[in-house]
């Protein structure tokens, strides 16, 4: 009987993740072992978007023909569905994505491939709605492909490779959370890949309680500190969208004397993000109501934070946006004012009429964001997590970039499922 | 028009205070039902002295006139407000309306206590001998407290009729969807020709909406010497209202009609496509939200069979379903998605709708349901929620389908009813007495053909009991001893 294996954390860092995917026997089957061939090879964002699409609808039938072979489940669900994997089509996919409520507790059990392999990890969603948390387990050789390609992802987004050993990191989270939210795993991890140095700005109150879906946060004063003061660059400032309100927020209250006593300390305001520096936010505006509109937290934000471009020119702040959920093995990522959300090349991002269920054609018309993930071999990834989304058309790689627009409200008949960033400001507004 | 949401009263003056749970609405205040449940005796008195087919007549005449407004198209407003409070399509609304001349007609009414009152309706009036120098008199139990909840009128005219013509001073709260409707039928009281009979009957109804956690409400439940408090609705205001009436020194009888649902119960070899038409029209009708409505269905015979079946029915539901279209609801319907995606992820076969405005699902399971896992994944898209949404199982006998009956208050699909209230029967005449015998002692109240569950018949008892025994009392009296000798 398949189930979702516990957290064995067997590989602690990104060199383990790397080699254990590799060592994988799933890369005996010739679709895992295509699927890890282009993950890990060449550059996918050089390719055209004409030449990615067609690359993912081979993936797109390929995925469905490698997990008839690994379970009967598929099987029978597809006959069911009157799908054949070797002709399927958007539509097909669109008829096979699940809510993500699906995957709470066991949920993910009866996808999982019969040849399950162990020794990954499940990540689980905080659990904030006061249901079971969602969890998905990865296997080695997802956990390999999910550090690769939202690193390849983050770096397109970004702009610019990440250079090895170079920079700092300042993450409004708590070490502790690394095993339990994918978010924080990718990030780490993504960084460790980089050996770029990783500074948590939060602690768990009570340590204790780290496995629990419950945490409260305080930041680390002497972590957030010696953010401030590092010389390195690029500095890397990655938070929930009210992190970086809050604290622009706490500048702007502070009067004079303070604000020198502050700047005498640490240097800051500003916070110097230095060459290439960059603030990465996620996880969407939930739990604040008094949030201002992104284009305007960035507006604001740029007030406090100043970075400089690679020649060292003084730039507007960049910021980036990733919207990541636990049943995802990659994010959406943008980068404000420069391109909107893209999905990895291989991922199949598409919109659902919120009435129909039937796949959006139309630029600009909203629709629920549907995930499709070709690569993750565990099982079959596609789901819809609740997000309210428009597309338009783009000269990037995908060839077209999605716009966030809301995530439906328990109104709209969802209960809300938390993304990972959604979590982090859980806990920040508990404080 | 009725205002918005006022007391009905007719030719009363009582005082009306706002409700605490909506300020925009009226209701009765404590010391107006106080008032108004102290004239009981004499406006009884008054209305059961007078012969029951003037009654009947008065009721008629409402009828009457409730089809000629209806046929000007004086009630267009009145659809579209009530299909807006109701969530029902416009088109349901008229066909709604369209059956209150039938419910208040003299003719059904009389049918239903000639069946049901022994001695006869004019037991409702005068002695009546039921045998050798025994009488019968038929008297009101009331002041009556009726409290209907639900979407549709209909079945809060039954009731209130029933309880008006028996004699009783009735106060009836209808529900804040129906309430419109429910006021705007008995308001033609008051154009009824004046007559003393007439007079009695509008000394005798009171209609107000009374808040949850209203005073007046309270008080008449728990204090006001209430004959009978009749409770149409599901928990957890069932059980609250059972007890603030225990409270109630006067000891009103108490008596709640519902919460039930409907099965229907299809076996291989009948004519299938008519099935699937009569099995249309009753998930479409009133969207399965009565508690006759067919929620659940068996199939006796092969699943392939079941699968040609689900088929023709699906292709029924497109046509009698986009007769009576509903405005799309994207909440709904994102829920609704996510329930069908799940039963499929689960192994149930299901086959639905591409029309927003009919989203109709049909659920093929074998040998059990397949929503068992539902109630844990989507809480929210339980039988209350589900419209037009019906799973069909597949047995090999009547003896599983029977069972799955049984099962069904368990079933954590299904949770908030109290059993199967009718059934539908699409069954060969060869199996069909034997069928009818186990679900004698099923718990059944109904057993009908399929396609006829949304219809009452005059004669029908309610929820096992005849509607009339609920709101009268008989008075029993014997002329002489002689005629008894040897009976004990």
């Amino acid at each position: 009987m398949r189930s979702i294996p516990g957290p064995v954390n067997i590989m602690t860092n990104a060199k383990e993740i790397m080699e254990g995917g590799s060592r994988s026997k799933l890369l005996e089957d010739p679709y895992v072992k295509r699927v890890w061939d282009l993950i890990m090879g060449e550059s996918l964002f050089k390719r055209s978007p004409e030449e990615l699409a067609s690359l993912r609808e081979s993936l797109r039938r390929e995925c469905l023909q490698y997990f008839t072979r690994h379970s009967p489940y598929y099987v029978d669900l597809f006959e069911r569905l009157e799908i054949d994997p070797a002709k399927a089509t958007l539509h097909d996919i669109a008829k096979l994505a699940i809510p993500s409520d699906m995957l709470r507790g066991d949920g993910q059990k009866r996808f999982l491939i019969q040849d399950l392999e162990e020794g990954g990890e499940t990540f689980s969603s905080s659990g904030t709605t006061g249901k079971d948390p969602v969890r998905v387990y990865r296997s080695p050789v997802d956990l390999a492909i999910m550090l690769k390609a939202n690193t390849d992802l983050f770096e397109h987004v970004y702009g610019d490779v990440l250079k090895q050993g170079e920079g700092v990191a300042l993450f409004m989270a708590a070490p502790e959370l690394r095993y339990k939210l994918s978010f924080v795993a990718f990030v780490e991890l993504t960084l460790d890949k980089k050996g770029i140095e990783l500074l948590y700005g939060m602690d768990l109150e009570d340590k204790a309680q780290a496995g629990t879906p419950w945490q409260k946060l305080t930041t680390n004063k002497e972590n957030l500190l010696k953010f401030l003061k590092s010389k390195k660059e690029p500095k890397l400032f990655f938070t929930a969208p009210a992190g970086v309100h809050i604290l622009g927020q706490k500048f702007e209250g502070m009067g004079f004397g303070k604000k020198l006593a502050y700047k005498l300390a640490s240097g800051a305001p500003p916070i110097k993000l230095g060459k290439g520096g960059i603030i990465v936010t996620g996880g969407g505006s939930k739990g604040f109501a008094d949030l201002p509109p992104y284009p305007q937290l960035v507006s604001n934000a740029q007030k406090h934070f100043v970075s400089k471009n690679v020649e060292g020119k003084q730039i507007d702040t960049p910021f980036m946006d990733v919207l990541g959920m636990t049943e995802t093995l990659t994010a959406l990522i943008d980068r404000y004012g420069v391109m909107d959300k893209v999905p990895h090349p291989l991922a199949e991002a598409f919109l659902l009429d919120p009435l129909t269920f039937e796949p959006i054609e139309e630029e600009g018309r909203e629709g629920i964001l549907g995930i499709f993930n070709p690569f993750t071999t565990s099982w079959l990834e596609v789901f819809y997590p609740g997000d309210i989304m428009t597309w338009h058309p783009s000269k990037g790689f995908y060839g077209k970039e999605f716009v966030y627009k809301r995530r439906l409200s328990v109104k709209e008949g969802w209960d809300l499922q938390r993304a990972c960033g959604g979590t982090l400001e859980e806990m920040m507004t508990k404080q | 028009m009725c205002p918005a949401l006022a007391p009905l009263l007719f030719d009363r003056a009582l005082e009306t205070v706002r409700s605490a749970g909506d300020p925009e609405v009226l209701e009765l205040s404590p010391s107006a039902l106080r008032e108004l449940v102290s004239s009981a005796g004499k406006v009884q008195a008054e209305l059961s002295s007078v012969p029951i087919d003037e009654r009947l007549q008065v009721i008629d005449h409402i009828a009457r006139q409730w089809k000629q407004k209806l046929d000007k198209g004086e009630f267009e407003q009145l659809k579209k407000d009530m299909s807006a409070s109701t969530g029902y399509s416009p088109a349901l609304m008229e066909t709604e309306l369209s059956f209150v001349p039938a419910v208040l007609g003299a003719a059904n009414i009389r049918k239903n206590l000639d069946a049901s009152v022994q001695g006869g309706a004019e037991a409702l009036y005068k002695f009546t001998e039921v045998a050798e120098t025994e009488m019968f008199r038929h008297v009101p139990v009331g002041p009556v407290l009726i409290i209907s909840s639900g979407n549709s009128i209909v079945p809060t005219l039954i009731p209130t009729v029933v309880s008006l013509v028996t004699g009783n001073l009735t106060i009836l709260k209808p529900s804040i969807a129906n309430y419109r409707g429910v006021c705007e039928v008995f308001k033609l009281l008051e154009e009824a020709p004046d007559s003393r009979a007439a007079r009695a009957m509008r000394s005798a109804l009171v209609v107000s909406y009374f808040g949850h956690d209203s005073p007046s409400l309270k008080l008449a439940l728990e204090e006001l010497p209430l004959g009978m408090v009749n409770f149409w609705g599901a928990e957890p205001a069932r059980t609250i209202v059972a007890n603030m009436v225990g409270k109630n020194r006067a000891h009103p009888r108490f008596f709640v009609n519902g919460p039930f649902t409907g099965m229907a119960l299809i076996e291989e070899g009948v004519e299938p496509l008519q099935a699937a038409d009569d099995l249309a029209l009753e998930v479409v009708l009133y969207d399965q939200q009565l508690c006759s409505s067919p929620t659940t269905a068996v199939f006796i015979g092969s699943y392939e069979k079941a699968k040609e079946f689900l088929r023709a029915a699906g292709e029924r539901l497109d046509e009698a379903g986009n007769e009576f279209p509903v405005a799309p609801d994207q909440d709904r319907l994102f829920v609704l998605q996510g329930a069908r995606r799940f039963i499929q992820m689960d192994g149930g076969m299901v086959l639905s709708s591409k029309n927003p405005e009919n989203p109709w699902t049909l659920v093929l399971s074998k040998g059990h349901s397949s929503l068992t896992g539902l109630a844990a994944q989507f809480p929210t898209f339980n039988l209350f929620a589900r419209r037009r949404f019906l799973e069909i199982v597949v047995v090999p006998d009547t003896e599983s389908a029977v069972r799955l009956l049984r099962s069904l208050p368990e079933h954590p699909a299904f949770k908030g009813i109290d059993g199967v209230q009718s059934v539908g029967l699409a069954v060969s005449e060869g199996s069909r007495d034997a069928l009818v015998q186990m679900l004698i002692g099923a718990g059944v109240h109904r057993i009908l053909p399929l396609g006829d569950m949304f219809m009452r018949g005059a004669v029908e008892p309610y929820d096992g009991v005849t509607m009339s025994s609920l709101f009268t009392r008989i008075v029993y009296w014997r002329k002489a001893n002689a005629a008894l000798e040897g009976q004990f």
